[in-house]
Parts: C-alpha cells; structure tokens; sequence
C-alpha cells in the first residue's frame, strides 16, 4: 500500500489533505492555492484512481 | 450533451473526499442518478480508501493518506460502518522518502490566496478597512502555522469519537509544541452555546479557543500552541463566548 502511495504526486495528496483536514472545498481550495477550480477537481480525482489501480494491480 | 456530462463527471474524486458544497453536490448527485459509468467510478474510488483502511488496521504505515482517506470513508458517509473505536496514532514522517511538502513556493501563494479571501469576506461583510487587515494578516499567520504542523517531521495524527457524536481529529508536532484540530459531524448545539477546546495537563487547564461554526459539517482547523509534556487534549460545551475554565465535564479527551 506504501508502494501505491508513493505514486501520488505531492500535488495530489496536498488537495486531498487539504480538502479533508481544512473542510475545504475544492472552490475554496482553488482559491487558496491560486489554482483553476478544474485542477484541484482532476487532483483529487487523478489521486484516487491512482491509488485504485495500483492497489488492484497488486491483489 | 457530451461537454454537458463532462464538467460534472470530473466532481467524483471531490465527491468521494466530500469536497463539495451543498450545491454542487446535489447538482453532481442528480448527474450521478443518469450517469452509471459515474456511479460505478464512485463505487471504484470508494474501494480504494476500503482497501487503504483495511491495510492500515493489519500494519500502520507510517503516511497520513492513509489516514485521510480512511477517516474520509469512516467518517463522511457512513459513520456506524467503523467496526471498532476510531481512535488511532500514526506518524506519517518517519520515512523522508514518502513526507508530504507544502514547499516554500506553495506557502506564500496559500497565504496570498488566502488574504484575498479574507478580504473579499471582510467586504461583503462590511467590515471596516482596518478590521479587515487585521484578520488578513492573522490568516496568514495561521495557514502558516496549520501548514507548519502539517509538514513537522514528527507530526502524529489521532482521530478519536467524540461523546455527543462526531469525530475529532488532532495532528500533533512535538517539534513545535502545536497541533492542529478539527471536527467533522458535531452534534447541533443549541442557541448560547459552543464547542471549547482545552489543553489539560500537570500545568493546568488552559483554554485553547473556541470551534468555529462547522461548515458542510466540519471545523476549519484551530491551531493549538504551547503544547506542554503530558497535555491532553479536551472539548467541552460551554456557554456562548467561552469560559477561562471547564464547567462541564469533557465530551472528548485524546491523549497526546
């Protein structure tokens, strides 16, 4: 599982840290970052599907 | 039709991590009732954090992702689903190889960003021009200190269930005597009172601030600071505007 999680950018775990620990969403968080709306959506989805297929890979 | 269904369909990983506001998310949920390639990407993204709680309870990584997005299964959607207290310890820094940066680039830009929202609400609220930069530049201070214990090499993490329902959530760094706590889920309180957050310990009990009303059912975070040996964390509910000291007993206590 380490493994997979390494394959986060840091980008991607930064939105979904700040996401979940801030209680921001993701337009307050494009906001804060100075980053379009639509990167902050593609970051934590992008993360996510990562993660799956890395883990689904593995089993 | 196509452009139309692709704007929303990108809103799963924000869904999954209940990033959205009450808005986009009832305009996603109405898209999700005609999308089924949307409906079966949720399911997907849903069993990854599964999969993430399932190996963290077996050998706890030392990465707080892991932590988030289990906590964001557990505690989002489907609170009764935990099997087991939710109380939990894990350092996410031991392993320099996987530790999550801010980075000095991002810093700025995220106090930047957030003066300036800061000061779009001071307008909108019609807050005088000086009131106004006072809380700029004590948001700045405070997204530096939140990023701060975030990225602190000993940062540990701790969730635990609060009494009257909800969750609480501690990112704590020895380094720093600071810790950063927020909430999701906290029960409605009545008019004229509130959530006091307190640092208890052999130097006595000390109020650490107020919760913030919860937005989409969560706290934005409170820096807590002068962490001392054998401190405890505490949220009590107290009358409206605090009181210098617990008059009732806690509804959490987490061990630091």
């Amino acid at each position: 599982v380490r493994r997979c999680l390494s394959f986060l950018t840091p980008v991607q775990r930064e939105s979904v840290i700040l996401a979940y620990y801030g209680g921001y969403t993701f337009r307050e968080l494009a906001l804060l970052l100075g980053i379009p709306e639509g990167t902050v959506k593609t970051r934590m989805r992008d993360g996510l599907i990562r993660l799956r297929d890395c883990m689904g890979a593995d089993q | 039709m196509r452009r139309h269904q692709a704007e929303p369909h990108t809103l799963s990983g924000a869904y999954v991590l209940d990033a959205l506001s009450d808005s986009d998310r009832a305009l996603f949920e109405r898209h999700l009732d005609r999308c089924p390639a949307c409906a079966r990407e949720i399911a997907e993204l849903r069993e990854a954090t599964t999969g993430l709680a399932r190996a963290s309870s077996v050998a706890p990584p030392p990465e707080l992702i892991q932590r988030v997005l289990k906590s964001a299964g557990q505690v989002r959607q489907l609170p009764p689903a935990i099997g087991g207290p939710a109380a939990g310890r894990i350092g996410w820094a031991t392993h320099g190889r996987t530790r999550r940066r801010l980075g000095s680039r991002t810093l700025p830009r995220l106090a930047g960003a957030l003066a300036v929202v800061l000061l779009a609400v001071g307008v909108v609220l019609g807050a005088v021009a000086w009131r106004a930069e006072d809380e700029v530049s004590a948001g700045q201070e405070r997204a530096q200190q939140i990023a701060g214990v975030l990225n602190a090499p000993d940062a540990v993490m701790h969730t635990d269930r609060i009494r009257t329902g909800g969750y609480a959530t501690v990112i704590m760094s020895g380094r720093d005597h600071a810790l950063v706590f927020t909430t999701a889920g906290l029960a409605w309180l009545p008019a004229g009172r509130c959530y006091q957050l307190w640092l208890m310990g052999p130097a006595g009990d000390r109020s650490a601030g107020m919760l913030p009303s919860p937005h989409n059912g969560m706290t934005s975070p409170v820096v807590a600071s002068g962490i001392r040996a054998r401190d405890r964390v505490a949220l009590t509910i107290e009358p409206e505007g605090g009181t210098s000291h617990p008059t009732h007993a806690p509804i959490l206590v987490m061990t630091l």
